[in-house]
Order: structure tokens, then C-alpha cells, then sequence
């Protein structure tokens, strides 16, 4: 190779050549796996609303859909000594589904009545009351989700109640920038749920509300909203893709003791989390509604009522 | 037609995600070859890849988008496969050259020898962007898109990929001058 031919075109031109073809044996090792896994299900897809048109150029603004498929593994790991699986680098985006074929019998969801969140390992054990069909458990997360897909059984769910119990003692770091939040990790933890709380509302661009005092179980504590900024939003894009700005693509709520990474994070533009920070005798329980910003407001009232029905041992 | 299968593989529909791995695998296994420089590997990384992209395929907002979704994780599972697994294969055999006064698309052997090593020399994650640009023919964002990476951060790699395989191949080059004489 001469100094006077071109490298790049020389590069350019060797990555062209060959044709490869994908062996039968692949495509029947991918069949057999394929049949022997199930597909995973969704928190989301979540969108915002369609804008009429005349609202839309009344206003001046453009009518948006969004299609937020959320990952569970934006979520962050399960609680330690949770139910779930244990904290993995690459938490699945999503969770074990009941099976998809049609089943003989109506799916009808979850039973009504008292539903354990956490596992029996968990440094407290969390239930809820569920008061309405089609609540889905996410057991890998400690939590419930409700079907907002209209299949039977569902495949995503539009909005997700988690409980995160930590051992006693357990600091938080609450970032504060949580797109920045390698960088601005707090020295000092917060260990109580007043503390929390106040870190969060300062978070930036959380459009937090303020902290409020709240009692949920016989437990006291501290309830706050936060949101995830809508300027992350690239429709059709993954989450990856909407932080790519973001420190690991990851937009972090916060840390905790001994790990590196953001123990929660959020799962894209638009949502929103109501938090109950509630101190169980020295341990901190958070309670997590999440949801997305078109979800229809009496499903909203009805994961808050669920979250507030907690009770703990 | 692929986003009619992606649908019906969202539903669940193992037929529909056969069909629909048979119109991709051709390309994924042509990509994965060319950044791991192992058949084996790539066929590997395909399979893993493809079985991600079914477990995960409710996460595809866009189903016009699977193959660039499925692109993603497919480099994923090529880093992933060539971490497990070095053992690139070394000392290619150098056979006689031709002439340089060729085209500049036009590869002598001895040109195919040098690319392979610079390739060769190149992290896992350099031979990712070059081979979305120049293979795909892909734009920084697009392959910012498919490796993961911030815009700047792919462009950048792709910069030093680039420097790092010509300064490869100008090496290689005064270190074999004769070489068609010595190894023909």
C-alpha cells in the first residue's frame, strides 16, 4: 500500500467485500430458544395525550405522541434482600409475563385483597390492598403494575406501584442533578425520610413538589412528586437514547451505601413519581407510584390509594 | 412487511419472530463478523442477539425501527463475545502483491494483509464504528445510535479508529517493504 493510494477508501472498500450468510443451525438454536422463552412485560408504553389540531394551532404548539416503553431495568435493582432477583449491572428491561397464548379462562389479574409486595428476606415486609381486577404482579421488583393494554393477559402496564425497603441505617445520596449525577454526589448521605425528601425537592429539574408530612401504615414520614423532564424526550428513541446527555445514559434519583451506580433510576421523559419516604422503625421504606403523563387520572388516584393502603411488619 | 412481523412478534407470535430473524440475519451476522474478525464469534453474537431482541422486543417503541434497535444489541453482544472469548487468530500469511499503481478502491493482497492486522489491532468498540460508517455508510448520529455512545463521544472514536488504523497500516508498511520478495 502506497502513500498515494487512500486509506480511507482502501478501509472503506475491505469492509465491503464478503457476503456472509447465517447458518440454518443459528436460526434453529435461536427457534428452540425463543419457544422455550417467554417474552417480557412492560411497564408502559406510556403516552401523552393527542392534541386536537385546532387545540394543537390554537396554541401554537405541536400535537406529540410518545410511545415511553418503559424498562424495568431503568428502574434500578430490587431493594437488597428483596424478593427478587439480586442486583445485576444489567437488570432486565422488563419482567417474566404470565403466558401469552390465549388461556381457556378469562385472565382476571391479581385477587382483590391483601397482596404482599416484598419478600419474606426483606428487612421489612410491605402489602398492599388491592381493591380493583387487572393489577399484575412485578415479583422481580417488589411491586404491582395495572394493565392499560387491552390484552388478556397484559403485556405492558401504564403505571406501577414498587416498594424499596432498606436495612436500618442505609444513607442515601440524592444527586443533585440527576441527568449530572456522577458529579454531584453529595458527600454526607441523608438517613431520614425528612432529610430525602428535602434532597429531592432540590433536585434539579424535578419540578419537585414540596415535601408534605404523611402517615402511612402507622408509620410517619414524608411524601413527595418528581417528575422527568419532557426536553429528554426523541420519539421512537430508547431510553438510552433520550439520556445519551446524561451521565451512563442513566438519569439517577438516587445512591446508596457501597454502590457506584444510582440505586434508582427513572425510565423516560415525562414520568412521574409519587414517593411516600416512611421510617419503619429505623428502616427506610419507599414507596414508588410511578406513572406516565397521560395516564387516565383515576388510575393515578387508584396506585396512590393502593400505596397509602401499605401496611408493614 | 417487517414491521407487520416486529407487531406480530410483540404479540408473542414465535413464527412471526423466525421470519422476521431470517430477514435480518444475513446483515447482523456480515456486522458482527466484520467488528469481532471471527466467524464463530459472529455467529455466537447473532444468536445471542436475536435471542435478546425476542425477551426484549415489548421494549421496541418503534417497530420501524427494529433493525437499528436490534443493531444495538447486537454490539453489545459482540463486546460481550469478545470479551469472553480472545482468541483472535494472528500471523497472516503474506502472499505476493501487485502492482500500487491500482484505483484506490482496488485491494491488492498485500493491502487486505495490512487492513486485516490494523483491524485486527484496534479495540473491539473501534472496529464498532467503523464498521456502522463505513460498512453501513451510517452517520455519526446513527452510529452514535447503534453503539450506544453520546454523538461526540462516537465521533471521536471513530477520529482515533481511523488515525489509529492508517498509523497501523503506515507501520506495517515500513516494516514490509519487500515483503512480496521475502514471503512470495
Amino acid at each position: 500500500m502506497t502513500a498515494s493510494r487512500d486509506p480511507d477508501r482502501l478501509i472503506h472498500a475491505y469492509l465491503q467485500e464478503g457476503a456472509e450468510v447465517l447458518q440454518d443451525r443459528v436460526y434453529d438454536v435461536v427457534r428452540a430458544e425463543i419457544d422455550r422463552k417467554r417474552q417480557r412485560v412492560l411497564i408502559g408504553p406510556w403516552r401523552t395525550p393527542i392534541m386536537n389540531k385546532l387545540t394543537a394551532a390554537g396554541l401554537g404548539v405541536a400535537a406529540a405522541v410518545v410511545a415511553l416503553v418503559v424498562g424495568i431495568q431503568l428502574l434500578g435493582p430490587p431493594a437488597p434482600g428483596g424478593s427478587g432477583a439480586s442486583p445485576s449491572a444489567d437488570p432486565s428491561a422488563t419482567v417474566e409475563p404470565s403466558p401469552t397464548a390465549p388461556s381457556a379462562t378469562p385472565w382476571t389479574g391479581l385477587s382483590q385483597g391483601p397482596f404482599v409486595l416484598t419478600g419474606s428476606a426483606d428487612p421489612v415486609q410491605v402489602a398492599v390492598t388491592i381493591t380493583s381486577p387487572s393489577w399484575v404482579a412485578l415479583p422481580e421488583f417488589d411491586g404491582v403494575g395495572k394493565n392499560d393494554d387491552g390484552l388478556d393477559p397484559p403485556q405492558t402496564v401504564g403505571a406501577a406501584l414498587i416498594a424499596w425497603g432498606w436495612p436500618a441505617g442505609t444513607g442515601f445520596y440524592v444527586y443533585g442533578d440527576p441527568c449530572h449525577w456522577a458529579t454531584t454526589t453529595p458527600e454526607a448521605p441523608a438517613t431520614t425520610p425528612e432529610e430525602i425528601a428535602t434532597a429531592l425537592a432540590a433536585q434539579a429539574s424535578r419540578e419537585a413538589t414540596a415535601p408534605v408530612d404523611v402517615t402511612v401504615g402507622g408509620y410517619a414520614g414524608k411524601a413527595i412528586t418528581v417528575h422527568v423532564p419532557m426536553e429528554y424526550e426523541v420519539p421512537g428513541a430508547s431510553r438510552e437514547e433520550e439520556f445519551a446527555e446524561c451521565d451512563q445514559s442513566i438519569f439517577g434519583l438516587y445512591g446508596v451505601d457501597g454502590e457506584t451506580e444510582p440505586a434508582r433510576n427513572n425510565q423516560g421523559p415525562g414520568q412521574v413519581d409519587d414517593l411516600w419516604i416512611i421510617d419503619v422503625n429505623g428502616s427506610i421504606v419507599i414507596l414508588d407510584a410511578m406513572h406516565g403523563p397521560a395516564v387516565p387520572a383515576s388510575l393515578v388516584d387508584e396506585i396512590r390509594a393502593l400505596a397509602e393502603s401499605a401496611t408493614f411488619e | 412487511m417487517q414491521v407487520g412481523l416486529v407487531e406480530q412478534a410483540q404479540r408473542g407470535d414465535a413464527e412471526a419472530f423466525d421470519s422476521l430473524a431470517r430477514l435480518v440475519g444475513d446483515r447482523c451476522l456480515a456486522i458482527a463478523v466484520r467488528i469481532l474478525r471471527d466467524i464463530d464469534l459472529a455467529e455466537d453474537a447473532v444468536q445471542a442477539a436475536l435471542i435478546t431482541a425476542w425477551t426484549e422486543l415489548r421494549a421496541l417503541r418503534d417497530p420501524s425501527r427494529f433493525e437499528p434497535w436490534l443493531h444495538r444489541i447486537l454490539t453489545n453482544a459482540c463486546y460481550a463475545e469478545a470479551g469472553r472469548r480472545k482468541r483472535w487468530s494472528e500471523g497472516l500469511r503474506i502472499l505476493p502483491g501487485t502492482s500500487s499503481n491500482m484505483p484506490d478502491d482496488y485491494l491488492t493482497v498485500d493491502d487486505r494483509d495490512l487492513l486485516e492486522r490494523a483491524l485486527r489491532r484496534l479495540t473491539v468498540q473501534q472496529r464498532a464504528v467503523l464498521v456502522f460508517h463505513h460498512y453501513l455508510g451510517l452517520s455519526i448520529s446513527e452510529v452514535a445510535a447503534r453503539t450506544g455512545l453520546p454523538v461526540g463521544t462516537a465521533k471521536s472514536r471513530l477520529h482515533h479508529a481511523t488515525r489509529a488504523l492508517r498509523a497501523s497500516i503506515e507501520a506495517d508498511s515500513r516494516a514490509t517493504p519487500h515483503s512480496q520478495e521475502r514471503l512470495a
